[in-house]
């Protein structure tokens, strides 16, 4: 299968401090890449630098043939690569279906149109009918009219999967998208991430903390510690690896 | 009207009935009313301008006055050096407030929050001190007095009936802004600036852009004072002005496109009637505002229809 993301030789450093220090890794399209590690091992700076909210100290970051390193957000947003935040990262007062249009026009010239009678946004049906079907999608239809403030936890994650769709990305980036759930709405995720992937053709690049989740859905899973790749492989590999059983003693497994 | 985190307050018959009230105003009120019926348009279209940045965009803004007070300038100065007639003036007055503000944006706006504030603050009090200290071109503090305006416009009824259908069609005009596409962008930057730009949105294009019709807005809204009062004067720019707005815009309620309009109406009714009463009406004023924030955050409008507000 093609690579979709390639990153090498990826450093950065805050001050003395190489929170990222030579991370080297490939995500091939249309699989589900896990990236695990204990606390402080680096991943959300890692996906920060991916998402352009950090800029790499050194190495290059190739999405879809392109060099996105150093990239501002909305610049690799509109390249496809798309991130659904740790803590839930919606828009408190617009309601549920507002947020998704606009998700769904964020990108676009649309955004830039100030006569055109909101929601109504005439001319763009297209956009209305897509916001609906996501909308069906996330099962998120009844609360639609709702404020996203007043909506359940769970609701709220689906909504900040939805807005991250929103955008049609290829590759779509889940910083530990089971932080905090219940064993159900565990269920629930997993199940709606396999069917995203499966669906939409999505990539997904995902970190997480819990290794149930990390070993029944990821393809490929590369490890992290202290800012250093220290395995990569599919579930079996990774779970037989003796460094990678050192670094969780005690920890996690 | 649905559940909509903003635009509350604004009601079809409720736009009408106003309507009605201020064309039929001319042949019932005296004089004297007239004439803060058009103070309170005037507030009510800086006002609800400033509210496109603090309640729409959440960039609140302390500098204001400084595009106002250019459009009062720009009208009264080509007046005064014979360089332009009124009405070319009156046009040009929110297209170079526009210009300097989408100018002084640029630079305000690589700042965030409270320094932003004070950027904009700082602005004003450059432009007012400019308008001060250039004797030769502004007169300096006594300002500019005079027949600036056409003689036609100094008739109160027709004077105000100038006045209103300017801050209708321009009320239209935010009112569109504010529930268009381009509108939903701006809460969307209020409410998480960093997820909007994650969802691939030009944050700070937009924010420029909002900082760009805002101070139009508001230098169309100083052009009209000139109408009003045939006077600009340093004063005008300064921060004491540039606060103005933005307490209209609170103690009306800055979530919804119908409170800087109430706002304006009640704060020029309290301030006209704490100044016959007492020297210290800026108290009283400060006292309200409190107790507003305290509260009732979401303002006047909130206790009109508070089912359709936060």
């Amino acid at each position: 299968m093609a690579v979709l993301l390639e990153v090498t030789g990826l450093v950065k450093r805050f001050g003395g401090l190489a929170a990222v220090d030579g991370v080297s890794f490939a995500v091939a399209e249309g699989s589900i890449h896990a990236v695990i590690g204990p606390n402080g091992a680096g991943k959300s700076t890692l996906f920060r630098l991916l998402t352009g909210f950090h800029t790499p100290t050194a190495g290059t970051i190739r999405f879809a043939g392109r060099d996105i390193a150093g990239l501002a957000p909305h610049r690799i947003a509109r390249l496809g690569l798309a991130q659904s935040f740790q803590i839930t990262t919606i828009f408190p007062k617009l309601s549920v279906r507002e947020q998704v249009i606009f998700a769904l026009i964020a990108q676009s010239t649309a955004s830039w149109r100030m006569l055109s009678g909101f929601p109504r946004l005439g001319g763009h049906r297209d956009v209305m009918a897509e916001a609906e079907a996501l909308l069906a999608e996330v099962g998120l239809t009844e609360v639609a009219e709702r404020r996203a403030e007043t909506i359940s936890h769970g609701d709220q994650r689906a909504l900040d999967v939805a807005l991250a769709l929103a955008t049609r990305p290829r590759l779509l980036l889940l910083d530990e998208p089971t932080a905090g759930m219940s064993p159900f709405e565990t269920e629930r995720t997993v199940t709606m991430i396999q069917r995203l992937a499966g669906a939409r053709r999505l990539t997904v690049l995902f970190s997480e903390h819990d290794m149930d989740v990390v070993f029944g859905i990821s393809e490929r899973i590369t490890v992290i510690h202290r800012g250093r790749v220290i395995a990569e492989g599919d579930a079996a590999s990774v779970q037989a690896d003796p460094e990678v059983a050192e670094v969780y003693l005690g920890s996690a497994a | 009207m649905t559940q909509r985190a903003y635009g509350g307050g604004i009601s079809m018959v409720g736009v009408g009935i106003a309507a009605l009230l201020l064309v039929a105003a001319p042949w019932v009120v005296p004089t004297s009313w007239l004439l803060v019926l058009e103070n309170v348009l005037v507030l009510a279209l800086f006002a609800t301008a400033t509210n496109l940045l603090v309640g729409w965009t959440g960039l609140v803004s302390f500098g204001q006055a400084a595009f106002y007070g250019i459009g009062a300038y720009t009208v009264a100065l080509a007046w005064l050096h014979g360089i332009a007639p009124f009405s070319l003036a009156f046009v040009a007055a929110p297209l170079i407030a526009g210009l300097i503000a989408l100018f002084t944006g640029a630079i305000a706006l690589r700042a965030r929050k409270l320094y932003f504030a004070l950027l904009t603050l700082a602005f004003s009090e450059l432009f007012y001190v400019l308008a001060e200290q250039l004797y030769d071109i502004t007169n300096g503090a006594n300002g500019i007095f005079g027949a600036m305006v056409p003689a036609l416009l100094i008739s109160p009824r027709i004077g105000f009936y100038f006045t209103l259908a300017v801050v209708m069609v321009a009320l239209l005009l935010l009112y569109r802004i504010g529930h268009s596409p381009f509108g939903l962008a701006l809460q969307a930057i209020r409410e998480r600036r960093v997820r909007a730009e994650a969802l691939g949105l030009a944050v700070s294009h937009h924010e420029l852009a909002a900082f760009t019709l805002s101070g139009a807005f508001c230098g169309l809204a100083g052009a009209l004072y000139v109408v009003h009062d045939q006077t600009a004067y340093p004063e005008l720019l300064n921060w004491v002005k540039s606060g103005e707005p933005v307490i209209v815009a609170v103690i009306g309620g800055i979530s919804s496109f119908a409170g800087p309009l109430w706002g304006a109406l009640f704060y020029q009714i309290a301030h006209d009637a704490l100044v016959a009463l007492t020297r210290d009406w800026q108290m009283a004023l400060g006292a309200l505002l409190l107790l507003v924030v305290l509260f009732r955050p979401g303002g006047l409008v909130s206790l009109l229809g508070g089912r359709e507000e936060r």
